[in-house]
């Protein structure tokens, strides 16, 4: 036995996320902090949510960065209702639990149940029939140019440091002719080549659940859907009642919300402080961290050289309050879904809807869709329509209409 | 001190080396252990870090995590292809450090240290790097201060665990034990590997180093209930197991492991068990198995194993003359106490009575006896 190598237990996770991203801030939700870096059965990958094309049902789907489910955390999907946007006057829980064997059980609040394998692709229905569920092996629909992305970060924060890049009183950072060009180019582009999908060919474990609308939507027609990883807690009654809430370990709405927005170019020690803290508060919470996104925010908006153009900035105001719209919005990190709409392709379409734009679309989130590219450029330009990171696709292409969704791996 | 209680005690240095070099560069937290991920389902999603990993140099830390818990020894051909190439940047040659350290490269891993430290490593990273190999290398003493002083101002599960560490290997068990305790208190993970080897070294200090081998027996065990797999805590808690006569478990918990690791002391231990239980023919198999794989593992990586090997070949392999060319290279890698104590015990073994002498004068000039 090689003694020197027996017990160095820990650290790994963080010392691949460092390798792999840089300092960890770049992929969805993936290898976050370093407690999910510790069991990637509890770090949760992605969040999607969109409803059905025949408007009866809601489907959701929950990838973690791990190859097998945990036996000691549940894996919670919340889905809040309400009449309107930002408004939820009605909560379900949908939570999986899983055996060493792979067995899982899941509930859908009290409402409805399931015991069983779940690894074959159609699924397994619940004993009411409300909701069915598939966990297992898929491929992983998110795609990013991770390394590209470092790099453009990395140039600001350089400029940052060096005092070539300055910020104004809002928080907007002014950065000089060369260093936009520099991170431009650095964002197009993988390690001096073209752009590349750092998540191409990797694996994830999902959950995928398809339930109908009914069950989810008891506050109204405006759906907003969360979730997170937390320590397992027994069910009630033999199974029959589902676990109450264990203490949080990961968690997620929106992509990028945590690794794009907390410390964006901050020290890593600091990053890690503040995901920590954003994956395990709870709601009443959460809007604890609007102040730390919107100064994220004011990187993001000079990004283009441009001040004040990024969506929902209020350009007239010479303070942090420029960012604090979207910061709000942001903060409350839920997919918001519109479930009378039945298509659903416009990511953030929803909150978009809220202020003033045209909209047709269920908002949500379903797997094709390039939400880099329309956060991003929302955050730039103000704009939904360009992909800064020069990839706007996934190697695979999944389905958003047939079970379960997510191609095989 | 008995002969296998030598060999135990020599055995466990760079165990604890690694695990201190690992405690400190965990994230400290401040809630309390809760249960943890099944070890195979964790030991599964580590290979699936790996697989995803690829070439990146961060699959080392992964790379080395898996040799830890399956005694995969091939994983240090890897990790070398992975972090020799000579990038000065302060993160490779921490890395670097690291991963010429699991392979017992002490003096370059030194080198590295320091080179990172001039190209702007982490000062806490260099630190916490410099005391895993000051423990390896017999000089725990030295180490301690600095590890008392970052305990005292960040306590938490990573200062505790590296304190501990550094605590028995100067002989303060009691210290150390309490403060293992205090580690496991602070632990917030529902990862498996952080407690099980926080059982391991303190299974290893209380059995090999205190002298109470029922005690050390339980915590191996309870390292195995996190994670079945954990080849080295099967592997000592089965020569426990030999050690008081239960040799039907001891060669339970061996032929577990030989089917999921190619490592040559389990290999060896059980085949000396086959022998000794009658069936001569298995177990010469077995230890002939073993010698094969020591002699390529010593091509390929001969300071990681030349304690080892010396050991192998002084008992299963009989060897003696090649048990001692094995251990004077141990002792040219790290003049620890316990390199000198297998150095003698090697010269003993074949017949160099005068070296034997001479080799436990110098120990015994350098080194209090209670160090180990």
């Amino acid at each position: 036995m090689n003694q020197f190598t027996a017990a160095r237990p820990f650290g790994a996770g963080l010392a691949l996320a460092a390798a792999l991203l840089g300092p960890p801030a770049l992929a969805s939700d993936h290898l976050d902090t370093p407690t999910v870096l510790g069991d990637p059965a509890a770090d949760i990958g992605d969040l999607y949510a969109w409803t059905s094309a025949d408007g009866r049902r809601l489907n959701l789907a929950l990838d973690i960065v791990g190859r097998r489910f945990s036996d000691q955390v549940q894996y919670v999907m919340t889905v809040d209702s309400g009449p309107s946007f930002g408004h939820t006057t009605a909560s379900l829980r949908i939570a999986c639990q899983f055996e060493v064997d792979g067995a899982a059980t899941c509930w859908a609040g009290t409402q409805d149940r399931l015991h069983g394998d779940v690894a074959s692709p159609r699924g397994l229905d619940s004993r009411k029939h409300r909701f069915r569920v598939f966990a297992g092996p898929r491929d992983d629909p998110y795609f990013n140019n991770v390394r590209g992305t470092r790099a453009a970060l990395d140039q600001a924060g350089a400029a940052l440091r060096s005092g070539a890049a300055t910020r104004d009183a809002s928080g907007f950072a002014h950065f000089d002719e060369a260093t936009l060009k520099a991170m431009h180019d650095a964002w197009h582009q993988t390690n001096g080549g073209p752009a590349a999908n750092f998540l191409a060919g990797w694996k994830t474990s999902a959950i995928v659940v398809s339930i109908d609308l009914p069950v989810v939507a008891a506050g109204g027609p405006l759906l907003a859907v969360w979730a997170r990883t937390e320590r397992r807690q027994p069910a009630g009654e033999h199974g029959v009642q589902p676990p109450s809430a264990g203490a949080p370990i990961d968690r997620v709405g929106r992509p990028l919300t945590a690794n794009a927005l907390l410390a964006t170019v901050g020290e890593s020690d600091i990053a890690d402080a503040l995901k920590e803290g954003y994956n395990r508060a709870d709601p009443e919470g959460w809007q604890a961290f609007a102040t730390e996104i919107g100064r994220n925010l004011a990187l993001y908006d000079g990004f283009d050289g441009v001040a004040g153009n990024q969506w929902l900035a209020e350009a007239g105001k010479d303070s942090p309050a420029r960012y604090q719209r979207l910061a709000t919005l942001l903060a409350d990190d839920r997919l918001w879904i519109d479930s009378r709409r039945t298509t659903c392709v416009d990511y953030l379409a929803v909150e978009r809807a809220a202020f003033g734009a045209p909209n047709a679309d269920c908002g949500g989130r379903s797997p094709n869709v390039d939400v880099n590219g329309v956060f991003r450029s929302l955050l730039i330009r103000g704009t939904p329509d360009t992909s800064d990171d020069g990839v706007d696709h996934d190697d695979r292409v999944h389905s958003s209409t047939d079970f379960p969704f997510l191609a095989a791996p | 001190m008995t002969r296998t209680s030598i060999r135990f005690a020599l055995r466990r240095s760079a165990c604890l080396g690694a695990l201190l070099w690992a405690c400190t560069t965990i994230a400290a937290a401040d809630a309390r252990t809760g249960a943890s991920t099944d070890g195979d389902i964790a030991l599964a999603n580590l290979d699936g870090l790996i697989e995803q990993a690829a070439g990146e140099p961060g699959a080392v830390d992964l790379l080395l995590l898996r040799g830890q818990f399956l005694a995969d020894h091939d994983v240090l051909d890897r990790v070398a292809a992975l972090t020799e190439p000579n990038d000065q940047g302060p993160t490779s040659l921490l890395r670097r450090a690291h991963a010429r350290a699991a392979a017992h490269r002490f003096y370059e891993a030194g080198l590295d240290l320091d080179a990172a430290q001039r190209a702007g490593a982490s000062p806490d990273a260099v630190r916490a790097q410099r005391a895993s190999l000051q423990i390896a290398l017999g000089q725990a003493q030295d180490a301690l201060p600095a590890l008392r002083a970052q305990a005292a101002r960040r306590p938490g599960f990573g200062s505790h665990c590296a304190l501990a560490l550094a605590e028995a290997a100067v002989g303060h068990i009691e210290a150390a034990d309490a403060l293992y305790d205090a580690a496991l208190h602070d632990l917030d993970t529902t990862s498996p590997f952080p407690a099980a080897a926080v059982w391991f070294a303190r299974g290893l200090m209380w059995s090999e180093q205190a002298g109470d081998p029922r005690r050390g027996a339980a915590m191996y065990a309870e390292a195995l209930r996190q994670v079945p797999s954990y080849v080295p805590a099967n592997l000592h808690l089965a020569e426990l197991e030999a050690r008081r006569g239960d040799t039907a478990d001891a060669v339970a918990h061996l032929e577990r492991i030989v089917a999921i690791s190619r490592d040559p002391e389990s290999l060896a231990l059980l085949g000396s068990l086959h022998r000794r239980s009658g069936d001569a023919a298995l177990g010469a198999r077995e230890v002939e198995q073993a010698r094969v794989r020591f002699e390529e593992l010593l091509q390929r990586h001969p300071l990681a194993f030349a304690d080892h090997a010396a050991e192998f070949y002084m008992d299963a392999g009989a060897d003696p003359e090649r048990a001692l060319h094995w251990a004077r290279i141990n002792l040219l890698a790290r003049e620890t106490r316990r390199a000198y104590t297998l150095a003698i015990r090697a010269a003993q073994a074949a017949g160099r009575t005068e070296e034997a002498r001479d080799l436990e004068a110098r120990r015994d000039a350098r080194f209090d006896p209670r160090a180990v």
